[in-house]
């Protein structure tokens, strides 16, 4: 036996190792960043719209060539020092402008709807799993049936039908009524396999009550999961308000969003494919940040990969 | 096993009753009214009473819904119109004046092709380059593989599809304007039509099922039973395919039996893009146009395929995997 005097490291919680693996993680670091401007950008669309001048909704004619069809003056889909990234044909709107405020709707239908998502499917999970019994039937039934539905479809026909509703309010509502199983069932599963471990039922025979078991004892164990679910389901939501926008059935003109941009820019493709181009960059941006930071969160909270 | 599957075959009846039940009355508490659609703008409220009454809808809803299940399963009468409507009668389309059961065999076929051709395509390409991947993980090739499928994930289908539909059909002409015509009827404008929306499809879901692959297949390798292959003497294929990924396998399939069902009517953007005659191009239009005993075939049809598509994957199970026991 030596007992060499090194220098320990501290004991580390699980959390910051996943923070300190997460920081060392360069692609997910970018796309931390690549978020944090999209974000700051869209926040910001009001004040970059009044320095650049353009509303998303002003129409500028001069920017237009009424002879060529309405498409814009210049290469590039019309991008000047005045609009720098080209303007809409026919209308002469500028694509920054609709574009920042696009994203805007994209980023908050997503974010909406995952943490509505998020609160819903570790609440139901968490009861099915620790109440287990009738509970526990009904909730898991409930999932197997939304599991089935073809919500696509449901979806676009709900949002087709109804009427005089603020149309991102109920974008929210019916992705986060179908998004929620998941998460569902990942809680339920974790809680399942924590239940009868030693210190949750410790907890229990000092005489906590059924709530403070939850929060306090099992609720962590789940953090990890359900962060890097919820990160990497963003994306999928930000696609499915695209679609829904594309097939017009999301949000409603004068309010622009990506899928409805890149819908208008479908007949324009041949003309002018900067119309068509600036949607789809952002959107793919958009994706490939939040799953590079998805994949990190995945990674850093690995307990399999190597601790560094 | 047979019992098994005989208790899933009832799960799932249920689980479509239920699916059923529930877009029927959404449909029904929605302010649209089918009857003022089919009786036009001008039309008098004693007039208006009478084509509900002949359409069947100043019954309850318990009472139409009744019918509805029971259409499916003997056919009936429509209202008081004396329409019949033979035996999977999923309602009539009265914007199309055409049972919606014939409506959706009629898109059938391009949704099947096209989900048939692309799932094929993405399952071979996906798994194969995520097992190269696995296999060669570290190398370039594995970052080669790694970096076009988080690209391809990320490029908007609107994209790929426009792309496509420029450099290779108005561009260089390598391909006619896609004019579907049914497989039987004439292979080549069939087989030309669907090309581009394969690659379209198939080139979203590759990039999903590189990743998976590649995931799992890493952990599968760094399992003590392939250590155990190998020091057997098994050539490195045979450690590769016959023990890395047939455990590898088995996730997989699950996630491709519920992709492949969700495709059937799901691939509306791709159907919309390129203007083919599926399912879900059906559903778009009869959106548009209120027409809801289309939408609610297709919802059930979509139904039954996912809740098929999820039945067929877990028996399969057995197959692939021996450890798998039915209970």
């Amino acid at each position: 036996m030596t007992t060499t005097p090194i220098e320990a490291a501290p004991p580390r919680s699980p959390g910051r190792l996943a923070l300190a693996r997460l920081r060392a993680d360069r692609p997910a670091m970018a796309g931390l960043v690549i978020v944090a401007v999209l974000v700051a950008l869209s926040a910001l669309a009001p004040l970059i719209t009044w320095w650049t001048g353009w509303a998303p909704e002003t129409f500028d004619k001069s920017a237009i060539d009424p002879d060529l069809g309405g498409l814009p003056r210049g290469a590039w889909g019309g991008v000047s020092a005045e609009h720098l990234l080209g303007v809409e044909p026919v209308t002469g709107r500028d694509l920054l402008a609709r574009v920042l405020y696009g994203g805007q709707v994209s980023l908050l239908v997503a974010l909406a709807a995952t943490a509505i998502t998020m609160v819903t499917g570790l609440a139901l999970g968490l009861l099915a799993g620790y109440l287990g019994g009738w509970v526990d039937t009904v909730i898991s039934r409930l999932i197997d049936l939304l599991m089935s539905f073809p919500s696509l479809i449901f979806m676009i026909a709900v949002l087709s039908v109804v009427r005089d509703v603020n149309r991102l309010v109920l974008l929210v509502t019916v992705m986060a009524v179908f998004g929620w199983t998941v998460i569902a069932r990942i809680a339920r599963g974790q809680v399942l396999t924590l239940k009868h471990r030693e210190y949750v039922e410790a907890a229990r025979v000092g005489g906590a009550m059924t709530g403070h078991v939850l929060r306090k004892e099992v609720l962590p164990g789940l953090t990890a999961p359900i962060l890097v679910y919820a990160t990497q389901s963003i994306p999928a939501y930000i696609g499915a308000e695209a679609a829904l926008s594309f097939l017009g059935v999301g949000v409603r003109p004068p309010t622009p969003s990506w899928g409805q941009m890149i819908n208008n820019a479908r007949g324009w493709f041949m003309t002018d494919p900067m119309y068509l181009a600036v949607p789809c960059f952002f959107l793919g941006l958009t994706v490939l940040a939040f799953t590079l930071l998805g994949d990190g969160l995945r990674d850093a909270f690995d307990p399999k990969e190597e601790a560094s | 096993m047979i019992l098994y599957t005989l208790r899933r075959l009832g799960a799932m009846a249920l689980i479509l009753l239920a699916i059923c039940a529930i877009t029927f009355s959404v449909f029904y508490l929605l302010p649209d009214d089918p009857a003022l659609d089919a009786c036009g703008k001008t039309c008098s409220p004693e007039r208006l009473a009478d084509v509900r009454h002949a359409m069947g809808l100043d019954q309850p809803v318990v009472a139409q819904f009744a019918a509805y299940v029971t259409g499916i399963f003997t056919g009936r009468t429509l209202g008081t119109t004396g329409l019949e409507c033979a035996a999977p009668c999923l309602g009539y389309s009265w914007q199309y004046t055409t049972p919606v059961w014939d409506l959706l065999l009629d898109r059938l076929g391009a949704s099947a092709s096209l989900a048939a051709g692309a799932a094929a395509l993405w399952l071979v390409a996906g798994v194969a380059m995520g097992v190269v991947a696995a296999v060669r993980k570290g190398t370039l090739l594995d970052r080669g593989i790694v970096l076009s499928a988080l690209t391809m994930t990320s490029v908007p289908v609107y994209l790929i599809a426009a792309l496509l539909i420029y450099f290779v059909i108005l561009r260089s002409e390598l391909l006619p304007y896609p004019d579907y015509q049914p497989l039987l009827e004439d292979p080549a404008a069939w087989a030309g039509a669907l090309v581009l929306p394969w690659i379209t499809l198939a080139a979203l879901y590759a990039a999903m099922y590189i990743r998976l692959t590649r995931a799992s297949m890493i952990e599968t390798m760094a399992e003590p039973y392939i250590r155990t292959a190998r020091a057997k003497g098994l050539p490195e294929r045979t450690v590769v395919v016959k023990h890395g990924l047939r455990s590898t396998v088995t996730p997989i399939l699950t996630i491709f039996g519920i992709d492949l069902g969700g495709l059937l009517a799901g691939a509306m953007i791709t159907e919309t893009m390129f203007g083919l005659p599926g399912l879900g191009k059906l559903t778009f239009d009869a959106i548009g146009k209120s027409d809801q005993p289309v939408v609610l075939g297709v919802t059930l049809l979509a139904a039954f395929f996912i809740t098929f598509a999820n039945l067929a994957v877990d028996l399969l199970y057995g197959v692939i995997d021996p450890r798998v026991r039915y209970t």
